[in-house]
């Protein structure tokens, strides 16, 4: 088994063990640190096989027989897990409290965490759709322990009805794969590929939160609690992209050019989209769940840009392009967990995350403030941090795209390029905001006023997430290599600490992050060298009030102005009035989720009409359902006598 | 390193730091002499900075870390930028490369900074400015990728001394797709300078500013810091224009000749163009920045219609 | 002998469709299972096995379910009688017309005679038509254990014998299915105040 296989499973029995001695002892806190030490091993496990290059345990194969293995891909997906779970599982030993909803909740985070795990070491079909499955229900189990309003049983509804009906394409395709022994090392091809393409696409791609199939996402993950929603956020919609990457990339022969376009377009509008609509979010959680469509549509964008390069013959760009997915998947991973531990710790010292409503926190909250805005401007693409790197490389494979030989995949590459251009700039446009409204500025409540810091451990794991960030941002280039040599074509690219790849200029990391650095400490030097006098802000003679400061809807105003056609905002202004003199003007504004409007609402509406319709066949009589019993009998023998059935 | 990289450098730096204000004064000067007036000497944005350098800085009431950090996060950018552009097709090695998209992305964060500090101080005035900055900067930048992306075409290559290069060829100039990308140049030359039609520079009220919103809370070198930073951005763009999208001749001398005339010229030509305009709406300059976009599109197709390659 | 038995099977079950009383027709059920159990006894290969369960299946199909539906009955017994069900005639045509057209569809299937096969298909189809053209819910009960006759008689007639531990999984069946129709007929009768399964349908929403 060796040293990868020993790590695993002491791993996960560390898992297991915290999930159990957190469910019946008092206190959840000695089982989550158990759940975290676990998430530690696994990661050395996930690092060792990523590095050593070799597979340990079974391979896939297709018949139906259990067996869990581990490779270079699920190694890598691995450390995504870890790199979320060890953290979260510490931030919810100081959240959660010491209760039976905090325990059966301590207990849901393991079993979350072992589904997690067993889906990416799944090696048979059986094991990879029971872990599917698994990972699918236990976050809605958790949001129902945490929540029993009737917002989260919607919202929970929402969120299983969608994976479920979507994720039956996930079903479709490894049937299909494993019956015709695709599984096992031969790629099926002919028409029947294209068929698993698509199903593939339909399933994964609902799990993952692309569009138009991501009305989940928005409802569920601000309704779990804070880490359940990192991990859910971070890590879970990622493991759907692994099931596409295995799909597409391994078990299948390349069914044609479409699929790749295919999922570079649905990436793109993910990208815009999702970012678009977390713009005009004024709740924290619902903001960072519409941001974490618009990552994920961006990873979509660089495997879909893969698997065009390899269909044109060019395999160096298929490699850096799945290298530039696979560690945008990881940075993502890192920054939005880091976001939502944030959030959580921010709503356990002020309560509650209507943007509007907070303000100031930076100050009263110096640590968790600090990491946010890290986060904040990591998520946002801002050198020198990790998700710069990520996204430039990205960029630079859709603008390789752009400059290919053929004119259709050169205009889907230029497109796809303005469009991530133009997500980049949106993002920052979301992020200033987000952390102006919530960092800095006058607190707009009392409870702002008063926030105190949050415990040491909700703390550490922020600046474990926000450091592993930095480290990221500062030293990719150790890990790209690895990561284009996971991908088609088997291309070794040039180690060192930043980016250097042919075709570009080349982005060297760890000296403009030092230049940076140097240089701003030597300007504030020289700035603040005098004395600043202390003033008051100008606002023509008054003091700062709250009452005028700006909205998250008076900032994003001119942007909801611009794309007034595709946003399609709804204001309602009613001022009540009497004898003259206006007693109250109420104002409210929303920009309505044109998915749920034109796509979602149309297509329950005309299934609950059908289903309708269906039910007069129930009529409720015992005898009415012999009689359908015996009617097909009757049918089916004379079927069978008449020769019509064989 | 040859003496071409050496005097590339040189100018990197020198024209840069100190010649960028210059740039700012020959527009200003222009134009006031287009409009009768006598107008500002060409050297008076120096007399400005050295004035703000020596008094003392502010410390509003409600602020944080962020509002000491931000004008010098956006110099250090913007300076960094600096050693990113070719000069003359030729550039030392810094050890930052010369890649254009993280030139886009060091812009990125500059203007992340300065629209953030209008948050900081919880003063309304910088934020009606920073908003609309950040709304062009969405489109700006999705049409600078599309030129960017046709600069690439000839030499498959993002590095600024290849792009710069291919523009010394003779016939890169023949196909259409080149002239396309200096059309649509011209209008993120306004857009990112923060010239008319797009932006007021001279404006300080809070209903017509852009750029100028987050300066508002500033004084003494922080202030000088953000106003050299916005004349470096003047020389960053005329650089990058004359250096990717003038036909050049081979030689170094003659680059660098073309590089100064070109910096002259352009300046002319956008103190004419403000002169001759007014300012837009602001919800229509996403509209001038998609014909750009569009301009781009057909520039790429002409490209493969030519044949490609 | 065997001609007998089919015949007598046939005739109670369709008296057990035209017999107004409960208690009638369970008797009648009653007497059909120990004619059959009887029968099964004298025909078995006298192994005590084979004995033993053939015995137990006799007691269980006789003696112990019937027994449980009558006292179902009886707790039941104050109610108004179903006066709206069909006509005797009405039920006995019906009931006759459907099982002969199900027995002429049906192909041979390989019992030791063409007679015991319609009789036993006649008799499952009878049993299940009992279900349906009668209203009590005691006869849903009623109407599976014919058909459960109808079944034991095909397995009877098997040209190698119906194996012990289908014998006893078809009686376990029946057990448990027979006691839970006796606790939902008297949940019915508590509930509805009269055993008409034509009433549940007012259930539906």
């Amino acid at each position: 088994m060796g040293t990868p296989g020993a790590l695993v499973l002491a791993g996960v029995l560390a898992i297991a063990a915290g999930a159990l001695s957190a469910g019946l002892s008092r206190s959840p806190r000695a089982g989550l640190m158990a759940q975290s030490v676990g998430m530690v091993l696994l990661a050395l496990a996930g690092v060792w096989v990523l590095a050593s290059g070799h597979a340990v345990g079974a391979g896939f194969r297709s018949d139906v027989r259990p067996a869990f293995g581990l490779d270079g891909l699920s190694g890598f997906f691995l450390l995504v897990i870890a790199v979320v779970g060890a953290p979260a599982t510490l931030f919810a030993r100081d959240a959660l409290e010491a209760d039976w909803q905090g325990r059966s909740l301590a207990v849901a985070t393991g079993a979350f965490l072992l589904a997690l795990v067993g889906f990416v070491c799944a090696r048979d079909v059986s094991t990879f759709l029971g872990f599917w499955e698994l990972m699918t229900l236990v976050p809605a189990a958790a949001i129902l322990l945490a929540r029993q309003d009737r917002e989260a049983r919607h919202g929970v509804f929402v969120y299983l009805a969608i994976t479920h009906i979507g994720g039956s394409g996930v079903w479709v395709a490894m049937l299909v794969l494993a019956q015709h022994g695709a599984l096992g090392g031969h790629p099926l091809g002919g028409g029947l590929a294209a068929f698993v393409a698509c199903a593939s696409l339909v399933g994964f791609s609902t799990k993952a939160g692309l569009m138009p199939l991501h009305s989940w996402l928005p409802r569920a993950h601000p309704l779990a609690p804070a880490h359940i929603s990192a991990l859910m956020s971070g890590v879970m919609i990622k493991l759907a992209l692994y099931g596409l990457v295995r799909v597409l990339f391994q078990w299948l022969a390349p069914p044609g050019l479409w699929v790749g376009i295919t999922l570079m377009a649905v990436g793109a509008l993910s990208c815009v989209g999702g970012v678009l609509y977390a713009l005009m979010q004024h709740e924290l959680k619902r903001l960072l769940a519409f941001h974490s469509i618009e990552n994920v549509g961006i990873v979509a964008l660089g495997l879909g840009a893969s698997l065009v390069f390899r269909d044109i013959g060019q395999p160096m760009w298929s490699a850096i392009a799945f290298a530039a997915a696979l560690l945008h998947a990881l940075n993502h991973a890192l920054f939005k967990g880091l976001l939502f531990l944030g959030a959580g710790a921010f709503s356990k010292a002020v309560g509650g995350l209507e943007l509007d409503r907070l303000g100031g926190l930076l100050r009263r909250m110096p640590w968790t403030g600090a990491t946010f805005a890290l986060g904040a401007m990591a998520i946002a693409g801002l050198p020198p941090l990790n998700g710069f790197a990520s996204e430039w490389l990205t960029l630079q494979s859709l603008l390789h795209l752009g400059v290919a030989s053929h004119l259709g995949v050169a205009l889907a590459g230029a497109l796809a390029t303005a469009a991530l251009a133009g997500t980049a700039a949106l993002a920052v446009y979301c992020f200033v905001k987000v952390i102006g409204l919530v960092l800095l500025g006058l607190p707009r409540r009392s409870e702002c006023a008063e926030a105190s810091e949050v415990p040491v451990g909700m703390r550490a794991s922020m600046v474990f997430l926000a450091g592993s960030c930095v480290a990221l941002g500062v030293l990719p280039g150790l890990l790209v290599p690895t990561l284009a040599a996971l991908g088609p074509g088997r291309v070794r690219l040039h180690e060192g600490a930043g980016l250097n790849v042919p075709g570009t200029g080349s982005l060297p990391t760890l000296a403009l992050a030092l230049a940076l650095v140097l240089l701003v400490s030597a300007l504030v030097r020289l700035a603040r060298s005098r004395r600043a006098a202390p003033a008051p802000t100008w606002t023509c003679g008054q003091p700062p009030a709250t009452g005028l400061a700006w909205t998250s809807a008076g900032f994003t105003k001119p942007l909801r102005l611009v794309l007034e056609a595709l946003l399609r905002p709804q204001r309602e202004v009613r001022v009540i009035s009497s004898l003259g003199v206006v007693e109250s003007v109420t104002y409210q504004a929303e920009v309505p989720h044109l998915f749920d409007t034109l796509l979602y609402g149309p297509v329950s509406r005309g299934a609950l009409r059908a289903a309708g319709i269906a039910r007069s066949v129930q009529s409720g009589s015992l005898r009415a359902y012999l009689i359908y019993l015996l009617a097909l009998l009757g049918l089916l023998l004379a079927l069978a006598r008449t020769g019509v059935l064989g | 390193m040859s003496l071409a990289t050496l005097i590339a450098g040189v100018v990197q730096v020198a024209g840069g730091v100190l010649g960028a204000p210059a740039i700012v004064g020959l527009i200003q000067h222009l134009k006031a002499r287009l409009q009768g007036r006598r107008g500002p000497p060409v050297l008076q944005p120096y007399r400005e900075l050295r004035r703000l350098w020596g008094k003392s800085g502010v410390a509003p009431e409600p602020h944080t870390l962020i509002y000491t950090l931000a004008p010098a996060v956006a110099v250090a950018s913007t300076a960094l930028v600096l050693l990113l552009l070719p000069i003359g097709g030729h550039a030392p090695d810094w050890g930052l490369g010369n890649d254009a998209l993280v030139l886009v992305g060091l812009l990125a964060l500059a203007r992340f900074a300065m629209t953030l500090a209008a948050w900081d101080t919880a003063g309304a005035f910088g934020l009606m400015g920073a908003a609309r900055d950040l709304m062009f900067s969405v489109f700006v930048e999705g049409l600078l990728l599309l030129v960017l992306v046709l600069l690439a075409l000839p030499l498959h290559s993002t590095d600024l001394l290849s792009v710069s290069h291919a523009a010394t060829l003779p016939e890169v100039w023949a196909r259409p797709a080149h002239w396309a990308a200096a059309l649509a140049f011209c209008l993120v030359i306004v857009a990112e300078t923060g010239r008319q039609p797009v932006d007021n520079p001279d404006t300080h009220l809070e209903l017509t500013m852009v750029h100028e919103g987050p300066l508002l809370e500033y004084a003494g070198r922080e202030l000088a810091y953000l106003q050299w930073s916005a004349a470096a951005r003047h020389w960053i763009m005329l650089v990058l224009a004359c250096e990717l999208l003038i036909p050049h001749p081979g030689p170094f001398v003659a680059q660098l000749a073309v590089l100064g005339g070109g910096v002259l010229a352009l300046s002319v030509a956008l103190a004419v163009c403000e002169t001759v305009q007014a300012k837009m709406r602001v919800l229509r300059v996403p509209l001038l920045l998609g014909s750009g976009a569009a301009l781009c599109l057909l520039g790429l197709a002409s490209w493969f219609a030519g044949g490609g390659g | 002998m065997t001609g007998a038995v089919t015949w007598g099977l046939v005739v109670s079950s369709l008296a057990v469709i035209v017999v107004r009383r409960r208690s009638l027709a369970i008797a009648l059920v009653a007497a059909q299972s120990l004619g059959l159990g009887l029968y099964a006894l004298t025909q078995e290969s006298h192994t005590s096995t084979a004995l033993a369960v053939t015995g137990t299946v006799l007691i269980a199909k006789a003696l112990v379910l019937p027994a449980l539906l009558l006292l179902t009955v009886r707790r039941a017994r104050k109610e108004r009688l179903i006066a709206t069900e069909l006509p005797a005639l009405a039920r006995l045509a019906i009931a006759v017309a459907a099982a002969l057209a199900i027995e002429q569809l049906i192909p041979r299937f390989g019992l030791n005679g063409a007679g015991v096969e319609h009789a036993a298909v006649g008799v499952l189809a009878l049993g299940i038509l009992t279900a349906v053209v009668r209203r009590a819910v005691l006869f849903q009960a009623l109407g599976f254990l014919i058909a459960e006759n109808g079944i034991y008689l095909a397995g009877l007639s098997l040209p190698g014998g119906l194996p012990v531990f289908i014998e006893l999984g078809l009686v376990f069946d029946l057990v448990v299915i027979v006691s839970v129709a006796a606790a939902f007929a008297a949940k019915i009768h508590e509930q509805l105040g009269s055993g008409d399964s034509s009433l549940l349908e007012a259930l539906r929403d």
